[in-house]
């Protein structure tokens, strides 16, 4: 009679036993968490005058307004900084980086960019991201009118991106310790006036997708 | 130390069958249980007298998600043996992801009765009921996850709209009577609710998105706050507006226990269920509820808070004579001072209760088993959700009653619902849950079992009682309205 009783609790709990399709093991959880991730986000933003890409030492005039023109450039100007890699790419795979831009120039000259990917270990520089075509400029230069002065109506933004290949990535975050920025203004083929007002304004941003690697894999 | 393991998955095992809610639906026909008149106010209790024990005469706990589960979150892997979840290399984000609707809950919903007791007189039977409950929701949009994984192509926009959440505590008084007419024909029964707000707080009016790609990160925001805290003061600043740094303040005015008992009694609210019960043939019954019909209006100590912000971001800004180490800590500071919180006091306003409508019948295909289906309806803020079930009801005898429903419609998320009431001497006990799977997943720490969850089932509430309780021999009734002979045949 007991037996009878009880009959339906112990079929409830007999179910629910036989209803488990399968054990975890929580001590067994894996610490990977290698999910691709994937972020676009604005970088940088800057805006150069004349002054500091090309420095002081350059004659000009000062209008009565004010403004100073820099009346010519006879020689090409070039510009280096490093900037310091730190850790950044450690344990990271990437599976694509591009570089996107959005440029424009004021000034009626144009102007080059690479990046050198150095490796103190070595002293050499391993790899170079171009931003334009051997031979050509990154950065043409603003229209200009017969005088030489650049003419603001006609500057258009130029915007695209670079995508790095896999083999730039794996320098740039394998092997590099530092990266030389490397700026160049040719020289122009006549008189071009750079008023100082003008403006070089660039703005970079990075769409970047990788997976963390950790260290046991 | 097995004995204690085996004692233990019984346990965990044994829990994970009981349940039964407040608003249960395996509570409806489980006629063993005094309480199951919070479905129907029409349905009375079998013992004529009943008194729940302190507390625990009536224990509701609900939890859900609406997307995915435990077992969503943590599994074996096949092919390494690992447990992994979704964010690891070998499972399929994109799939779990998918799981996501536009707009998810997750919820907490707990009830706790100091006080139950019923009594039937002749045709009547009245009861009363005084419940605590917390009512508890998170609301996330399915934009939620990727942005902190993160997965932010470029040109993404995400809709973080339906983020909120919402807090709510209140006490209910309810006191329901039920009658018979016609033989038994037909029941009929109401149980209106005297409701005191204890507190509350939530979202309600909420627009926030974001943008993001290569050139600009732009956050526009806009999320509102009603706010009850009885005895609590909002600190505001110069100009009126919320003091985040300060917190909430007691209200020092508050002495007596007279201001106390007034506080208590500050924001009321009104309800009430009613329930049908028809026999329209020998063997048939047709039964009707709407319950939680109601309403609390919040009058003191009331708070609407809106947050209000817009956020550009488009890069550090290099300049060449400037430093741009400090960046992170100005960044912080432009987005903190982007957002203000506008304060508007001393506005009542009312959040309604989540009305339920049942519908079911129930035929009696053997002496004491019952058969039939039972439809709920759930209104909620999200909209109306409907549910079907088959259900049956075995009640041997007065002393013991398993009820269990099945709803075949949920496909992945089907489920079934198992509750019993059994009674020894004058003590009854019964449990009952809802939303029981098919299938479970054992979760163990170090061989110990940690806990049991359903497989593909998002869902879980459980609802226990103890009464104690009198006059529930119905043959001892009936001889005692015919002292001189009883028949079945009547």
């Amino acid at each position: 009679m007991k037996l009878i009783k009880f009959t339906p609790l112990l079929l409830l709990i007999f179910s629910v036993i036989t209803c488990i399709e399968d054990t975890i093991q929580l001590e067994d959880v894996s610490p990977e968490m290698n999910v691709t991730k994937e972020l676009a986000f604005p970088a940088i933003n800057i805006s150069l005058k004349f002054d500091d890409i090309a420095g002081h030492g350059y004659d000009s005039l000062i209008f009565r307004s004010g403004d100073t023109i820099f009346l010519y450039l006879l020689e090409d100007i070039r510009l280096e900084d490093t900037i310091e890699l730190g850790g950044i790419g450690e344990n990271m795979e990437f599976v694509f980086l591009n570089l996107h831009y959005k440029i424009t120039n004021y000034f009626p000259v144009g102007l080059d960019l690479k990046l050198y990917l150095y490796d103190d270990a070595t002293g050499q520089n391993i790899d170079t991201i171009w931003f334009s075509d051997p031979n050509e400029l990154f950065i043409d230069p603003a229209p200009s009118d017969v005088n030489g002065l650049a003419i603001d109506d006609q500057v258009v933004t130029d915007s695209s991106y670079i995508a790095l290949s896999q083999n730039v990535l794996d320098n740039l975050f394998n092997e590099t310790t530092q990266l030389v920025l490397f700026i160049e203004v040719p020289s122009t083929g006549g008189f071009v006036k750079v008023l100082n007002t003008s403006r070089l304004n660039i703005h970079f941003g990075i769409d970047v997708q990788w997976r963390n690697v950790s260290d046991d894999n | 130390m097995n004995q204690k393991k085996t004692s233990l998955i019984l346990l965990i095992l044994i829990m994970a069958t009981l349940g039964v809610t407040a608003q249960s639906n395996t509570m409806y026909y489980l006629t063993g249980a005094p309480q199951s008149y919070r479905l129907n106010p029409a349905t009375q209790p079998q013992c004529r007298f009943f008194l729940g024990l302190p507390v625990v005469n009536s224990f509701y706990m609900e939890t859900y998600n609406t997307s995915f589960g435990i077992t969503d979150m943590l599994w074996n892997d096949p092919e390494t043996g690992q447990v992994i979840y979704p964010f690891h290399s070998d499972a399929a984000l994109d799939e779990f992801l998918g799981m996501l609707d536009d707009e998810n809950t997750l919820s907490l919903d707990l009830a706790i009765s100091p006080i139950s007791m019923g009594l039937g007189i002749k045709e009547m039977y009245f009861t009363f009921d005084i419940t605590f409950k917390i009512d508890q929701g998170l609301y996330y949009p399915s934009d939620f996850f990727p942005v902190f994984i993160p997965r932010i192509p470029d040109g993404s926009t995400f809709d973080f709209s339906s983020l909120g959440f919402q807090v709510t505590s209140y006490v209910e008084y309810a006191f329901g009577v039920s009658r018979k007419f016609m033989d038994d024909m037909l029941q009929v029964g109401i149980r209106p609710k005297l409701i005191t707000g204890i507190g509350t707080i939530s979202s309600t009016d909420n627009n926030i998105t974001l943008d993001a790609s290569t050139d600009i990160y732009e956050l526009n925001s806009q999320m509102e706050l009603q706010i009850c805290a009885p005895g609590f003061i909002l600190p505001l600043d110069e100009e009126g507006d919320f003091d985040l740094s300060e917190g909430f303040i007691f209200d020092s005015t508050l002495s007596s226990v007279s201001d106390y008992r007034k506080l208590f009694m500050t924001n009321k609210g009104l309800g009430v269920d009613i329930g049908v019960h028809v026999k329209p043939i020998e063997g048939l019954t047709l039964s009707a509820s709407l319950i939680d019909l109601g309403y609390i209006k919040w009058k003191e100590y009331v708070h609407t808070l809106t947050l209000e912000g817009s956020v550009e971001f488009n890069g550090i800004d290099i300049q060449t004579d400037s430093d741009t180490s400090d960046f992170a800590e100005n960044l912080l500071d432009s987005i903190t001072n982007s957002f203000d919180f506008h304060t508007t006091s001393g506005e009542p306003f009312k959040t309604s209760l989540e009305p339920k409508l049942f519908i079911g019948g129930s035929y009696a295909l053997l002496p004491k088993l019952d058969v039939g289906l039972l439809s709920r309806f759930d209104f909620t803020k999200s909209g109306t959700k409907a549910n079907v079930m088959i259900h049956a009801n075995w009640h041997p005898s007065s002393a013991f009653n398993l009820t269990a429903n099945y709803s075949p419609f949920g496909g992945r998320a089907s489920t079934f619902g198992l509750g019993f009431a059994v009674r020894g001497g004058p003590i009854s006990f019964y449990t009952v849950a809802d939303y029981r799977a098919f299938r479970y997943n054992l979760y163990k720490y170090e061989s110990i079992p940690v806990f049991l969850a359903p497989s593909n089932r998002h869902r879980f509430n459980i609802q226990i009682g103890f009464n104690l309780v009198f006059g529930c021999n119905m043959k001892k009734r009936l001889m005692k309205d015919k002292p001189m002979y009883f028949s079945d045949d009547n």
